[in-house]
């Protein structure tokens, strides 16, 4: 699914430069639960920009899905985005002035699917994840826990091969937070691959395979009891 | 993916009342200044396009050069048409127009005074469209003393047009025959007219006689050419008939000159104030571009407001564009998102601004001497030309929002809290929010300051114009205009006389014209030391009083009763003549003018501003003529007395039962010279305050996020021990600085314009420092009442909620 070789990323100002990834290597298999930890500034949320194709890397190697992204520009990169990667963030990223419905049905509307089958895919997710009762509300009138399960069924209503997680329980309690890994927990076993940043290691664990980082570098990786031999797809 | 795209917009809208009432309320400003304007400079615009060969109608326009001096007049002679039609064939017809102004009217016992009667060729009806009601609209003209009235004179004597048919209207001691009725204002024309009499009607023999002269400037001539001619190459053509018709004449009447023709679009003679003796009603072209300026300023500042307002939210609206980048958006989408916005925004504002513009009709009617309706907006080329400055409005107000909150990178935004800052690192900070509001500020505030100027500056200069010296003395002169009525001239000494014996009247006098009119041109002979010249020079006819009651300073002597060789031979000059004559000492110097008559200069009177203050100073010749005179003046003793004037009037009418009374105050009428200034002033005006409202609507919304956006600066400041003077002082230097910088912008710009304004006039006050001060405190003053209230509240509020909040 994703193989990274060599990746460094460089931020330049007028008057620092950071290197936020240090030459780092890594792969993915179709179908694993990977979670990432770290110290903050470790370049945890740099490598799920450039995994999720949200920006480029100074240099090195990142395949997707067997194809060279590495140097692909934004229009290229939201092509293969926009049907291939779902995103979760801490901070939800609803918008506000549309519904719950109009929120998961956004990423369809951009790929212009008819408005049938829109309404189909959405209304399918939204049973899926047992938020369809709130399908017209906003967010401003959903708990936590809710606006992430409507974030969560934004990301999978087009049917990605990736799902990337930034801190997803980052800015939720505990029931909640147990609520949206149980989620992520569920679509694994239905076979998505999941990426998930994370500062707790509880919730790490829930993952097949802890990769540490640290100084832009992965410094460890554990398998997790939860870890299943997967194939490597090309 | 429209519908999610207005469903957004609107919900935004709603969202956001305060931000999206100020986007509406400037926009709409911008819109409702912009349709009052279109519609005044379409309307003056649509002169007599309506005619059916408009475009093939010229008028016959002269251009006479005497010893050197050049005028251009928009009269000619009665033959020259006529000649002209005879012998080039690219002219298909002609028209003559005798103009007679003003008569009084009679059928039966009912007696008006009529504005706008005329003498024309049958050929009329032919060049000039008009809808008919009654009679015969081909051959109404073609016979001698018909006449063809309008349907609200008809009305007036007979009460329908249908009873007019037939009948008779008397004047001038000769009855007409109506042979139509016609409607009349229904179409915006250069033609003032409302009786129309055949041409043929003019007696035999005085037609003859106006026949032999081509410098009798007594007519408006219409040439209408035949399809394909070309003005500019008949223009050319007439070379041979100036060659072979006019200057022999002139040569014959021993006139030491040229006469030469100006073929003038019909459509474009309202506008031009090219030719003397033009229609009084015409506009002026470079007043239609200033109010089109004007119209396109609002447009900028409202467009302005709206880009600064959209920029400085940018940082709010960078996350949803972030979130719907990930989502798959591509730019172009986004971009086609936030138009849409600025779509909506626009047409909304559109539908404020014309209930605004039917609120305010009737105060723009009043101002501009109109009579627009609704109806006149629903015309489709005003809708066409609405919805295309809406568009182009939307288009140019949110291209910038749009592409700058489209360069948006996801990667930056979507982890950042929503404060407000710019995304845009490096050079591109130069393009984004922060340096663009300021530069938007100071253009609008530039604009609005140049306004502010311009008004200051047209009101100083018609203050000046009405309260200038002129050199004579126009207070409390009543004047009454005298009757062509050979019994009422007949009788106009003893009426003088009569007025003396009042106690409460100083001085009665008379003159063919007063002041502030349209003076007449003579053509004179002029004796020098070694030669004579002909010379085109202003005249009136006066009597012996005229110059005292004036108050005029004159060396030499006035006309003296007692003296009847003052009625044939005797001049006054004013210095302009004498200066113009080369003259140092002009008592004594002979001339003689175009009427035969030959004398010598008696007097010089210092020069009075006698004509508008538009104009220098002409020569004029004042002759001696007590009787057969156009205007009384009457002045009374006492200032104050309108119960004299009132009395006055009463015996003058007692005096001249027979036809209407028209009196006015000769200070008032000089003052009508500058209406159109006075318009413009109030145009001004109002359209000032129009654009300083959306400048601060503006200045408003930026002040408001830009104080939200800095509630816990202001909270940690007010802990460190700042007093709300600092804190207010501090938010609002920057807006402050801003406006002072516009001045920098506004200042030269408005110099220019004005300047040239300015030098229009001959007399004029020169542009001092005082109103660039003035308009700059002004725009200080508003920009910073804008700010103040938002500043204080920020300032006096609890700094513990503020650093809570964050």
């Amino acid at each position: 699914m994703i193989k990274i070789s060599e990746l460094s990323k460089v931020y330049r100002t007028e008057d620092v430069e950071t290197l936020a990834l240090n030459a780092l290597s890594l792969e993915v298999k179709k179908g694993e639960f990977i979670s990432v930890m770290g110290p903050s500034g470790c370049g945890k949320s740099t490598l799920l920009n450039i995994l999720g194709l949200l920006d480029n890397p100074s240099a090195g190697s990142y395949l997707f899905a067997g194809e060279e992204t590495a140097q692909l520009n934004e229009k290229e990169r939201a092509r293969l985005r926009k049907s291939a990667i779902g995103f979760v963030f801490q901070s939800f990223n609803l918008i506000d002035e549309l519904s719950v419905f109009e929120n998961i049905e956004l990423p369809l509307i951009y790929q212009k699917m008819s408005t049938s089958e829109r309404k189909h895919r959405v209304e399918e997710v939204m049973q899926r994840l047992n938020i369809a009762h709130r399908a017209k509300h906003f967010p401003q009138q959903l708990s936590g826990g809710q606006q992430q399960r409507v974030a969560v069924c934004r990301a999978i209503v087009i049917e990605p091969k990736l799902i990337l997680a930034d801190e997803p329980t980052g800015n939720l309690d505990s029931k909640n937070g147990e609520e949206v890994m149980a989620l992520l927990e569920q679509l694994h076993d239905e076979g998505a691959t999941v990426l998930m940043v994370t500062h707790s290691p509880e919730h790490a664990l829930r993952a097949e395979r802890v990769i540490h980082m640290l100084d832009g570098q992965v410094i460890s990786e554990e398998f997790t009891s939860n870890y299943r031999s997967k194939e490597m797809e090309a | 993916m429209w519908k999610n795209y207005l469903l957004s917009s609107w919900r935004i809208l709603i969202r956001q009342r305060l931000v999206s009432l100020i986007h509406i309320l400037g926009l709409a400003a911008g819109l409702s200044a912009a349709t009052l304007i279109y519609l005044y400079v379409n309307s003056e615009l649509q002169y007599d396009i309506h005619h059916p060969d408009a475009e093939r109608i010229y008028r016959l326009n002269s251009v006479l050069i005497l010893d050197g001096q050049t005028d251009r007049v928009a009269m000619n002679s009665l033959r020259a048409a006529s000649e002209l039609a005879d012998q080039y064939p690219e002219i298909e017809a002609f028209c003559r127009i005798i103009d007679i102004g003003k008569q009084s009217v009679w059928y039966g016992e009912k007696m008006f005074s009529e504005d706008g009667v005329s003498f024309a060729d049958s050929t009329y009806f032919n060049f000039f469209s008009y809808r008919f009601v009654a009679g015969d609209s081909k051959h109404c003209l073609d016979q001698p003393m018909q006449m063809a009235i309008s349907k609200e004179v008809a009305i007036k004597y007979f009460g329908s047009a249908e009873e007019a048919i037939g009948k008779s209207l008397k004047f001038a001691r000769k009855s007409y025959q109506i042979s139509a009725v016609f409607i009349d204002g229904e179409k915006e024309t250069q033609l003032p007219y409302s009786m129309i009499i055949s041409l043929s009607s003019l007696d035999r023999r005085f037609y003859a006689s106006v026949m032999g002269d081509y410098f009798r400037m007594m007519a408006f001539n219409y040439l209408k050419l035949i399809p394909g001619a070309q003005a500019g190459i008949l223009s050319k053509k007439f070379e041979n008939f100036y060659t072979n018709s006019i200057n022999p004449w002139i040569e014959q009447n021993e006139v030491n000159g040229s006469m030469t023709y100006a073929l003038q679009p019909l459509m474009d003679v309202h506008l031009s104030n090219e030719f003397s003796y033009d229609f009084p009603g015409n506009s002026n072209r470079r007043y239609l571009q200033i109010f089109g300026i004007v119209g396109l300023f609002l447009l900028v500042v409202a467009a302005i407001n709206y880009m600064n307002l959209s920029t400085a939210r940018s940082g709010k609206r960078a996350k949803e564009v972030g979130i719907r980048m990930v989502a798959g958006a591509k730019r172009s989408q986004l971009i086609f998102q936030f138009l849409s916005e600025a779509f909506l925004h626009t047409f909304i504002a559109l539908i404020f601004a014309l209930a605004t513009v039917e609120i305010l009709f009737p105060y723009f009617n009043a101002l501009t001497d109109k009579h627009f309706t609704h109806g006149d907006i629903l015309q489709p080329n005003t809708l066409g030309a609405l919805l295309l400055i809406c568009v182009l409005l939307a288009l140019i107000a949110g291209s910038y929002p749009a592409f700058f909150l489209s360069a948006v990178e996801p990667s930056e935004v979507i982890g950042m809290k929503s404060n407000g800052k710019s995304h845009l690192q490096g050079w591109k900070r130069y393009l984004g929010p922060v340096a663009l509001r300021r530069v938007l500020v100071v253009m609008q505030f530039a604009i609005s300051i140049a306004l502010i100027l311009s008004t200051i500056v047209v009101m100083s200069q018609l203050d000046f114009m009405k309260n200038k010296d002129l050199g004579f003395d126009k207070e409390g002169v009543l004047v009454i205009p005298v009757p062509g009525d050979s019994v009422v001239q007949a009788s106009l000494p003893k009426i003088k006389n009569e007025f003396l014996q009042r106690a409460e009247v100083d001085q009665v006098a008379s003159a063919s014209r007063v002041p502030g009119g349209i003076f007449g041109k003579l053509y004179f002979i002029v004796d020098h030391a070694t030669n004579r010249s002909n010379k085109i020079l202003g005249f009136m006819f006066i009597d012996d009083a005229f110059i005292p009651m004036m108050g005029l300073k004159l060396d030499g002597r006035n006309f003296d009763p007692n003296n009847a060789a003052d009625a044939g031979t005797s001049f006054i000059i004013n210095q302009a003549c004498a200066d113009f004559l080369g003259w140092e000492d002009p008592i004594g110097k002979e001339m003689e003018n175009g009427l035969g008559i030959r004398g010598h200069v008696i007097g010089v009177v210092q020069d009075f501003n006698y004509a508008s203050l538009h104009a220098p100073i002409e020569p004029m010749v004042m002759m001696y003529q007590p009787k057969n005179t156009s205007n009384l003046l009457i002045k009374v003793k006492s200032q104050d007395g309108f119960d004299s004037y009132a009395s006055i009037l009463d015996q003058w009418k007692s005096m001249v039962p027979n036809h209407p009374l028209e009196a006015y105050f000769l200070d008032d009428f000089m003052n009508r010279n500058y209406i159109k200034e006075g318009k413009m002033l109030r145009v001004f005006s109002y359209f000032t305050i129009l654009a300083v409202f959306i400048s601060c609507l503006g200045l408003f919304g930026l002040a408001s996020f830009s104080t939200e956006l800095r509630t816990k600066e202001i909270g940690i400041r007010k802990v460190l021990g700042a007093s709300a003077g600092n804190i207010m002082l501090h938010l609002t230097k920057e807006f402050i600085f801003l406006v002072l910088i516009s001045n920098l912008i506004a200042w030269p710009a408005a110099w220019y314009f004005l300047q040239r304004w300015l030098e229009s006039f001959a007399f004029s006050n020169p542009l001092s420092f005082g109103p660039f001060l003035w308009s700059s405190l002004i725009a200080l003053l508003v920009a910073t009442l804008t700010v103040m209230g938002l500043s204080l509240k920020a300032a006096t509020a609890n700094p513990v909620r503020a650093l809570r909040y964050e």
